[in-house]
Parts: C-alpha cells; sequence; structure tokens
C-alpha cells in the first residue's frame, strides 16, 4: 500500500495500540496511533486518505460516538471496528451508519488487513471519485445555458437541424454551440461528449449518495 | 266529748235553716255563701257570724243561704251547691283560683295585724324544759296541731320546714290531730304526749291572757316576731278570704264587696279589705304540692307524664344527648380508626415502594455485579490474547520479510494463531454464562427516572434542579435508575460524616447530550482514588467492592452515553451521566 494513506488505530489501552501497529506496520502500512477519540479528533489530518481502525469501548468518548461525531464533520475515513465483545445490535448499527466492518477481538489477521485494504482503496476511490466529478462539474459550468441545452442534445445522438427546431435556433448557430461545447468539455464528437455527459451523472449520482 | 267547733256550727247551721224557712215563698233572688271549714271555732263567734249578720242585714234585696263546703271534696261539693261566694283560708282560695276562678272581693285584716298581706302564721311551741331549740331539731319528733288542713294551724308549719329544704311528709314521726276539741294542743304537750305543738295566730298569746298557761311553762322556737305583734315561727300570710264566683253577676259582686269593705268595725277585732299579695301564699302551696300544685301520686303514665313531664323530657333530651354521644364518638373513632389504617396503609405502601425499588436495584446490581464481572474479566483478558495474536502475526511477516521463514516456523507461528481464537472463544463462551437481561429502549425523561431514583432514599435531602422541558432519553429506564441510583447511594455515603450535607441533582443540557449530575459535599478524593474511579474493584468505600461505577460506566456506554468524574473545590464530588438528548425522529431512523 503507498505510503500516501496513513492508519489510524485508535484504543485506550496502550499495549493494544502498540501491539496493533507493530503487526500492521511489519504488513507495510503507514500508521498513527490514538489512545482515543478526542485525541484523533483533535490531532489527525483527514484530508491524508485511509482508514481507522477503531476500539468500541472507550472512555469519554466510545467508537460508536466517534462515528456520529465523523458523520457530522463528514469526515469521510472509513471505519473498523473492533469490538471485544460481540454486539450485533451495535455492529448492525455502525454498519448501518457506514462502518466498513465490525470485528471481534482478537481479529483474524489476514481478514483485518484485506478489510484495511478495501477500506484504504474506498477512500481513495471516492475521494478521487469526488475529485473527478469536481473537474467534470468544473468543466461543465464553463458551458454557457444554451450550450448546456445543446450539448445534452447532440449527447443523445440528435442532428443539428432537429436541435434547432427543438430549441428554437438557427442550425447555424447549433452548430456554433456545438463548437464551443466540444472545445470546452476537450472533445472532438458526439460519441465522446455522450460519454463525458455519461460520467458527469454517474458522479453526481455517488455525490449524493455519499452525501446521504 | 262534743267538739265545740260542732256545736257552734250545729246552731249556727239551725239559724239559717230556721231564716230560709222564714224566707220561703220569698221571690228575692237567693246569693249562696259557701264556707270551707278549715278555721276554729273563734272564727264563726267573733267573724263568720258578724259578717253574715252584716250582709243579711245590709242587703236585704238578696235572700242569703249559707252552705257548708266540705274541705276534703271541694270540687264535687261547689259543683252540686253552687255557692256565689267562698269564704276560705288564703291557701284554698289561692288553690282554687287557678281552678274554679274565684275572685278575691274581700280578705280579713285583723286589727292587730301591720298589712292585709301578713296576718296569719304558725308557732312552733315545745315545754320549756324540752331539748329542742330550734326548728330542724324537730326531726322525728312527735307533733300535735288542730286539723291537718288549719293554714296558720299546720299548713303554714309545714311551709315553713319545706322552706328550710326539709321533707316536710316525713320530717315528723307522727302527728296528732286534736280536731279542735279536748284536750288540746297545749294539753297534749304539758302531758308530754307530744314534744312539739303548732298553735295558729295569736293562740299562744290568747292562752297566755286567759291563762290557760303559764308562759313561762312553754317555750316557742325560732321566733322570729321581734317583739313586733304575736310570735311566731314562720312568715306572714294573709287571713281568710271572702271571693266571688265566676258565674255571680258582677251587680251582686259589686253590692256584696261594697257591703263587705264598708263593714262598721267598732266593735270588732278585725275589717274585710282587699289584699293585694297572695305571692307567698302561692309560694306555699307549690312547696306543699296543694292545689294548682298537686301531685298525682299514681304511677300511671298519665300522671307520671303530668308530675315529671320536665324530668322525663330532661331526661329523654339527656339519653338523646347521651344517644349522640355514643354514636358520635363511635363514628368519630371508626373515622380516625380508617384515616390511620388509611395513613399506615400509605406509609407502608411508600415504604414497600422504595423497598421494591431498592430490590429491584439490588438485583439488578446483582445480575450486573456478574455479568460485569465476566465482562471485565473477557475484556482485559482479551487485550493480551488479541496482543499475542498480533505479535504472532507481526512475527510471521518479520520472518517473511527476512526470507526466513521457514514451513516450521510458519506452521508454529500458526498454532499461535490457532490459540489465539480458542482462546478467545472460550472467554467468549464463559462471558456468555452471564446473560443480559434484555433491554428495553423506550422514550424516558431524566425527570422521572431521578424521581423513582430518589424513592429509594426516603429522608435524604436531595436537591433537585431541572430544566422545566422533559429531558428525553431513549434508553433502558430501569438501567438508568440505576446510574442514578448509585451515584445518589455514593453521595449518601460520602456526606455521612458531613456536618451540613448537601447533595444535588442536576438536569442541564450539554449540545446534543443531557447531563445528569449528582454532586455531594464529601471529603476530598485523593489523586490515586479518582484516576480509578468507575473501574472494577476500586471502590472508595470500604465496604463497597467497587462494581457500582463500573457497572454503572458501562451501562451508561452501553446506551451510547459515559460518565464523566470531577472533584469540587475545596472538596466534594461530581458525578455525570452525559447520554444522548431524544431527539423525536430518532425512532423513525
Amino acid at each position: 500500500m503507498t505510503k500516501e494513506t496513513l492508519i489510524r488505530l485508535i484504543d485506550d489501552e496502550e499495549s493494544v495500540l502498540r501491539a496493533q501497529s507493530t503487526f500492521l506496520t511489519m504488513a507495510g502500512y503507514r500508521v498513527q496511533s490514538y489512545q482515543g477519540a478526542l485525541a484523533f479528533l483533535e490531532q489527525d489530518d483527514f484530508s491524508v486518505p485511509g482508514c481507522l481502525v477503531l476500539d468500541v469501548r472507550m472512555p469519554q468518548m466510545s467508537g460508536i460516538e466517534l462515528q456520529n461525531v465523523m458523520l457530522e464533520r463528514k469526515i469521510d475515513l472509513p471505519i473498523i471496528f473492533l469490538s471485544a465483545h460481540g454486539d450485533i445490535e451495535m455492529a448492525v448499527e455502525a454498519v448501518r451508519k457506514g462502518a466498513k466492518s465490525f470485528l471481534v477481538k482478537p481479529p483474524q489477521l489476514d481478514k483485518l488487513t484485506d478489510l484495511i485494504e478495501e477500506a484504504v482503496a474506498d477512500n481513495l476511490k471516492s475521494r478521487s471519485d469526488k475529485r473527478m466529478a469536481e473537474e467534470f462539474e468544473e468543466q461543465w459550468a464553463m458551458l454557457t445555458e444554451s450550450e448546456k441545452q445543446v450539448a445534452l442534445m447532440v449527447g443523445k445522438g440528435l442532428m443539428n437541424s432537429v436541435i434547432g427546431e427543438v430549441l428554437d435556433m438557427t442550425e447555424r448557430t447549433v452548430r456554433g454551440h456545438r463548437e464551443a461545447v466540444y472545445e470546452k468539455l476537450e472533445v472532438s464528437n458526439a460519441a465522446e461528449l455522450a460519454t463525458f455527459i455519461h460520467e458527469l451523472q454517474d458522479c453526481r449520482k455517488i455525490t449524493e449518495s455519499d452525501t446521504h | 266529748m262534743f267538739p265545740m267547733h260542732l256545736l257552734l256550727k250545729t246552731v249556727l247551721t239551725a239559724v239559717l235553716i230556721f231564716s230560709s224557712a222564714v224566707f220561703a215563698g220569698d221571690a228575692r233572688p237567693i246569693v249562696t255563701i259557701g264556707l270551707v271549714d278549715t278555721f276554729s271555732p273563734e272564727f264563726y263567734i267573733h267573724s263568720y257570724s258578724p259578717t253574715l249578720d252584716h250582709l243579711i242585714d245590709n242587703l236585704k234585696q238578696y235572700r242569703f243561704s249559707i252552705v257548708e263546703i266540705d274541705y276534703r271534696n271541694i270540687g264535687s261539693e261547689i259543683e252540686q251547691k253552687q255557692p256565689d261566694f267562698l269564704v276560705t283560708s288564703a291557701s284554698d282560695y289561692a288553690a282554687l283560683f287557678s281552678k274554679y276562678g274565684t275572685q278575691q272581693i274581700a280578705t280579713k285584716e285583723p286589727k292587730a295585724s301591720p298589712s292585709v298581706s301578713q296576718t296569719t302564721s304558725s308557732t312552733f311551741v315545745v315545754p320549756a324544759d324540752s331539748p329542742y331549740q330550734k326548728i330542724s331539731d324537730l326531726k322525728g319528733s312527735h307533733v300535735a296541731i288542730t286539723d291537718c288542713n288549719s293554714f296558720d294551724g299546720w299548713l303554714i308549719a309545714l311551709g315553713e320546714l319545706e322552706k328550710r329544704h326539709l321533707d316536710s311528709d316525713n320530717f315528723f314521726s307522727r302527728v296528732t290531730e286534736t280536731h279542735y276539741g279536748i284536750p288540746s294542743v297545749i294539753s297534749l304537750l304539758r302531758r308530754g304526749s307530744a314534744n312539739v305543738g303548732i298553735l295558729s295566730t295569736c293562740e299562744f298569746e290568747q292562752l297566755t291572757e286567759t291563762g290557760v298557761i303559764n308562759k313561762n311553762d312553754f317555750r316557742v322556737l325560732e321566733d322570729i316576731s321581734g317583739g313586733n305583734g304575736c310570735m311566731r315561727s314562720t312568715e306572714r300570710y294573709p287571713d281568710v278570704v271572702f271571693s266571688s264566683m265566676p258565674q255571680v253577676s258582677a251587680a251582686v259582686v259589686r253590692n256584696v264587696t261594697v257591703s263587705l269593705l264598708t263593714m262598721p268595725s267598732e266593735n270588732l277585732s278585725f275589717q274585710w279589705t282587699v289584699a293585694n299579695d297572695f305571692r307567698q301564699t302561692f309560694d306555699l302551696l307549690k312547696a306543699l304540692h296543694r292545689g294548682p300544685f298537686e301531685v298525682d301520686r299514681s304511677w300511671s303514665f298519665k300522671a307520671v307524664w303530668k308530675n315529671y313531664r320536665t324530668e322525663v323530657l330532661l331526661a329523654a333530651a339527656l339519653l338523646i344527648a347521651l344517644i349522640f354521644h355514643i354514636l358520635s364518638i363511635n363514628i368519630l373513632v371508626a373515622r380516625r380508626t380508617q384515616e390511620l389504617s388509611d395513613s399506615l396503609a400509605e406509609t407502608k405502601r411508600f415504604s414497600d415502594l422504595a423497598q421494591e425499588s431498592r430490590r429491584r436495584l439490588m438485583q439488578l446490581e446483582r445480575m450486573n455485579i456478574v455479568s460485569q464481572l465476566s465482562s471485565m474479566f473477557a475484556h482485559e483478558i482479551k487485550q493480551p490474547i488479541t496482543n499475542i495474536g498480533y505479535y504472532a502475526g507481526a512475527l510471521k511477516l518479520l520472518l517473511k520479510r527476512q526470507k526466513s521463514l521457514t514451513p516450521e516456523a510458519e506452521s508454529l507461528l500458526s498454532e499461535v494463531g490457532t490459540e489465539v481464537q480458542k482462546s478467545a472463544d472460550i472467554v467468549e463462551h464463559v462471558r456468555s454464562y452471564s446473560k443480559k437481561h434484555p433491554r428495553q429502549l423506550v422514550v424516558c425523561t431524566l425527570q422521572e427516572i431521578i424521581r423513582k431514583s430518589s424513592e429509594a432514599f426516603p429522608g435524604e435531602n436531595i436537591r433537585v434542579d431541572c430544566p422545566t422541558e422533559n429531558a428525553e432519553v431513549l434508553a433502558d429506564p430501569f438501567e438508568l435508575e440505576f446510574i442514578v441510583s448509585n451515584f445518589i447511594k455514593n453521595s449518601v455515603a460520602a456526606v455521612k460524616d458531613v456536618t451540613l450535607p448537601n447533595i444535588a441533582v442536576s438536569v442541564t443540557r450539554d449540545a446534543d447530550f443531557w447531563r445528569l449530575c449528582v454532586s455531594d459535599n464529601g471529603p476530598a478524593i485523593p489523586d490515586e482514588q479518582f484516576r480509578y474511579l468507575g473501574k472494577v474493584g476500586q471502590s472508595t468505600k470500604a465496604e463497597g467492592l467497587g462494581f457500582g461505577l463500573a457497572i454503572a460506566t458501562a451501562i451508561a456506554e452501553g446506551c451510547g452515553g459515559h460518565l464523566e468524574f470531577k472533584r469540587l473545590e475545596p472538596n466534594g464530588l461530581a458525578v455525570s451521566l452525559l447520554i444522548q438528548a431524544y431527539r423525536r425522529n430518532d425512532l423513525n431512523d
């Protein structure tokens, strides 16, 4: 796993943190240990992608409480809960709220590393999707309202003459808009434009689902 | 011997019958005069005869008929003989006044008398050497009298006894009547046949004057005359009364009255006048139960009712009052008893409630101690087991990286991993022995939780400060009650030796949380002890196991909250439960 990612280990027991970080470091991860949820919230750089390996039962702020806080603050780091005891109700609730997984101590190590892999990949993907969506949106935002209307119709494979008729503009105007759209969106033909629009809509869907 | 007065009466009657015969065929209206005979013979001679003579002479327009009314049968005699006028003693007049409507027209007034209303009296006479000094000494003595119907010869004397609250009916052991015959009262005294004699008005003086007795041989008891007039032992009463019957015409009454009042008295010792005060006479009758005050001695219901109406009514009223009293007392007692038993029941109910509450909390505590012990053990042992797993995994990776992971080493490390899992399973199995009671998450208010928790500590002065809005949380109220009770229990124990104990429970809003804080002014807590608050086995109380707050911590975490401990300056502790405030849409999530 790349050095740009960071695995946050949060547990109130120092010995656990030590053992956990020894293992995960050995497994090639960059890790940061926090002896409590508050320390994590205060000190961590959330912009660094990665995930959390979070203990449930901790004084001051429990793992579940931290999850709530992160949801509120829109901290998008995936969470792998590690609980001393299996509490199905709690696990279901945590996962329902977006936790990557809920493991019971001691975890099966390969399963833990697999989950970390997945979580980190998810985080990276979600962040890159988000970035891409932002880029798409930025490019799309460069179009005027008329160009957007024309672009959507071109993307659907309509002829200039038909577009002109529907939008009540001359064919020549339509052609002018089409050229501007190609240039601004850096596409060279109607097929590429259709792909762009499709991806833009996909990104919007993901962003929407992320925010919920 | 033939009594003197009967002889005189016989003569008189003969004269009158003779005069009636003379007037036979006479058309003049007849005026009948009735005499109720309770007088001494002297009265006939010196008063009655002259009066009748005067009337006959003076009122020639009437024919006078003289009849005698037997004092023993006055009622029937009056009805039978229909007299127009009556000549009676003052007592008989008073007795007839209310029953027959007799009306005084004149009363005899002896010239020696100071007033017409104070004329006759009685005298208690004893031999000079008698041991009797006072009237009251005479109780049980033998008395001699002229006639038991004589007003001044007996009735006035009896009245005197009554006046002194002596029972006149049974005062004397024996009463001897002379009926105006021989031996006379004084003779009986002299002979010693009687202890005391009753003489009528001025009789003693007359006997002395006529030489019948020697003044020094006898003694008058309790003479109250004071040397003024004749000696007497009693009050004075009016003398003979001449009264009219109601049926007589006013003209006749007027004529007879005028005639009586104008009767020449030069040669007489008395005159007729009008008495206007019969009060004493009425009082006497009342005291002796005579005339209008006569008591029916029979025991018929009517008689009893008549005689004892007041007493019967009084007794009935008393009985009713008594029954009412008894009833009201019973009702009151019943009511008080009911109130008392209600109050006892209420007290018992409160006590039961507190006991039940304590019992439930203790049960929860016991259950939680087992659960907590297992849980703590599981939690604590799982840490090192987990760590072993991690280290085994790390070692495997290290060997792999150093390219020295031989198949044997790998196999050994796998064994370690397997054993780690096995140990964890065993721990989990042990933990599962303590079954957790099913939690019931409901919306409850911290106010209600505090109220219920306080019930387990009756008598403790706990200050409660809550917001007006309901502090709603989604939790198992029973578990919260356990936490709050535990807080209060610790505080109560902490302030046990404090002079002015102060325990306060407050609820405040803290962002999305409700903060339920129990604070006290117990002794200061050392650092070491404070650090371990809420951890198993770290009781600050000598007798405590240290589970209370540990369980509370676990429960709080179980429902998404946590505990906070804060030392207060200069001493005391504030323990808070922070629990997510319930939002109305939480249940819909």
